[in-house]
């Protein structure tokens, strides 16, 4: 008696040392994906510095906007890069500062161009300020503890054992071309979490990459709208650091804003008020 | 203050009709290249064109109401005064903005209202002239930070780009206060 309780009890021992040992071992994947602008701009890491000057802003601005080239296992079509960067330059264009915005395909950005290439870029486009988009995606792929179902081979199939993390990091920085000046940069970061059978793992590592992208490019727009803000703020401030000029040709215009309206209709409101009260 | 501003609610009818024909605001827009080449009549009536329905609603929102207290005081001679603010703004832009290509709005007649008007409270005493004179200070102020970088027409619901030029409200008011210093030197009761 004493003897069968005592292999129970090791029977199941070993059952839950199993269990623990089967879920802690999962697989784990991790893929990763990203482009820089460091490595984009400075490629010579013996002599990285290049010497700026004072940018001068010539109102209103062209600007440019294009992904900076990865390593060569992307996994961004050009199609969707465009879609990001339409969504990207289309905060740019409602900026009154800013005339037009090029979305250029990263095609036309040579691995390590550095500012020659943007210099090719200014000729050809006609840009004045450069913006380039970079990314970091990190995809985690854990087996969680319903993988067990997978020795069954049907659960391969139905049951989502595969854990997936993926965590996107955008980045637009902000240069200008002519005096290789860094003007400022807004970043947009995402983490989805998504569950996947092994049949179907690609397919939904897939979609969970562009939902991340996504979400990441509408945080990058938000922030984009509060740099925007914070660059003006800061030109105004420091003059001696930017040269602000209008463009030839400019289109200007004389025009009262909505404060100096109100404070005006008010001053009429009272007057009226205080000649009633004399008429009285 | 009982006064209509006739004259002022013409000039404000002139650039409601100048906005509605394409024909009339390329015919009377500040264009720099035509003005040089013997269209002077632009010096005048480049002031009556406006890029967008927002730019032309404020702009004659804030000429009108600070023209009231304007033409209440001077009557016709008014009309003298805006001949002599369209034309020094003109000059001075043709001079001081020479990457200027076109032009338009009232407000620097606007602005020169303004400090008319707000001078013109300021004689009396009470509230009105401290008010005034807290219009004064807020409008000088604004005016001066916007000749600093990025001041570009917010409302604008244009296709083009447009750019303040604060210029030109700078010189509406110059010319506003040496015209009300030079020909009215009595001391103004705000007309019941």
């Amino acid at each position: 008696m004493a003897h069968q309780k005592s292999t129970q009890i090791q029977w199941i021992t070993m059952i839950i040392v199993s269990l623990f040992v089967l879920s802690g071992c999962g697989n784990r994947s991790v893929r990763y994906n990203s482009s820089s602008v460091v490595n984009y701009l400075y490629p010579d890491q013996e002599n990285p510095t290049v010497s700026t000057s004072i940018p001068e802003l010539q109102l209103p601005l062209h600007v440019g906007i294009a992904f900076v080239p990865g390593d060569n296992r992307t996994i961004l079509s050009e199609e969707h890069k465009a879609s990001l960067l339409d969504l990207v330059g289309s905060h740019f264009k409602h900026q009154d500062f800013i005339d037009r915005v090029e979305i250029i395909p990263t095609g036309y950005l040579r691995p390590e161009g550095s500012f020659t290439n943007l210099d090719q870029l200014k000729a050809i486009y006609g840009i004045d300020v450069m913006v380039l988009v970079s990314f970091d995606q990190t995809r985690f792929t854990d087996e969680g503890l319903a993988s067990l179902a997978y020795w069954t081979l049907v659960g391969a199939y139905i049951i989502p054992g595969e854990k997936n993390d993926t965590h996107t990091l955008l980045d637009a920085a902000v240069y200008d071309i002519a005096s290789r000046k860094f003007l400022f940069r807004a970043p947009g970061s995402s983490h989805i979490k998504g569950h996947a059978t092994p049949i179907n793992l690609s397919e939904e590592l897939r979609k969970d990459s562009e939902k991340g992208f996504h979400q990441a490019s509408m945080k990058l727009v938000a922030n984009l709208d509060q740099q925007l803000i914070t660059f003006k703020q800061r030109v105004k401030e420091r003059p001696k650091e930017y040269k602000v000029t209008t463009r030839a040709g400019y289109t200007g215009s004389g025009s009262v804003d909505v404060i100096l309206v109100t404070i005006l209709a008010g001053l009429w409101l009272v007057s009226i008020a205080v000649c009633n009260r004399h008429d009285k | 203050m009982t006064r209509l501003p006739v004259i002022s609610l013409v000039i404000c009818i002139a650039a409601v009709m100048v906005f509605n024909s394409t024909l009339l605001s390329s015919w009377m827009v500040f264009d720099r290249e035509l003005i040089l080449s013997g269209e002077l009549w632009r010096l005048f009536t480049g002031h009556l064109a406006h890029w967008s329905a927002s730019h032309l609603m404020l702009d004659l929102v804030a000429f009108l109401i600070s023209a009231w207290f304007v033409e209440s005081a001077l009557k016709i001679k008014t009309a003298m005064l805006y001949i002599t603010m369209a034309l020094l703004i003109s000059m001075v832009l043709l001079i001081g903005e020479p990457t200027l290509h076109q032009y338009g709005g009232l407000s620097g007649l606007a602005y020169g209202n303004v400090l008319f008007a707000a001078l013109r409270l300021m004689t009396d005493r009470g509230v009105l002239a401290w008010l005034a004179g807290s219009v004064l200070v807020i409008t000088l102020g604004r005016l001066l930070l916007s000749f600093q970088a990025f001041d570009t027409d917010t409302f604008s619901q244009t296709e083009i780009s447009v750019i303040t030029v604060p210029l030109a409200h700078l010189t509406g008011m110059l010319c506003a206060s040496v015209f009300y210093y030079s020909y009215h030197r009595e001391k103004y009761h705000v007309i019941i």
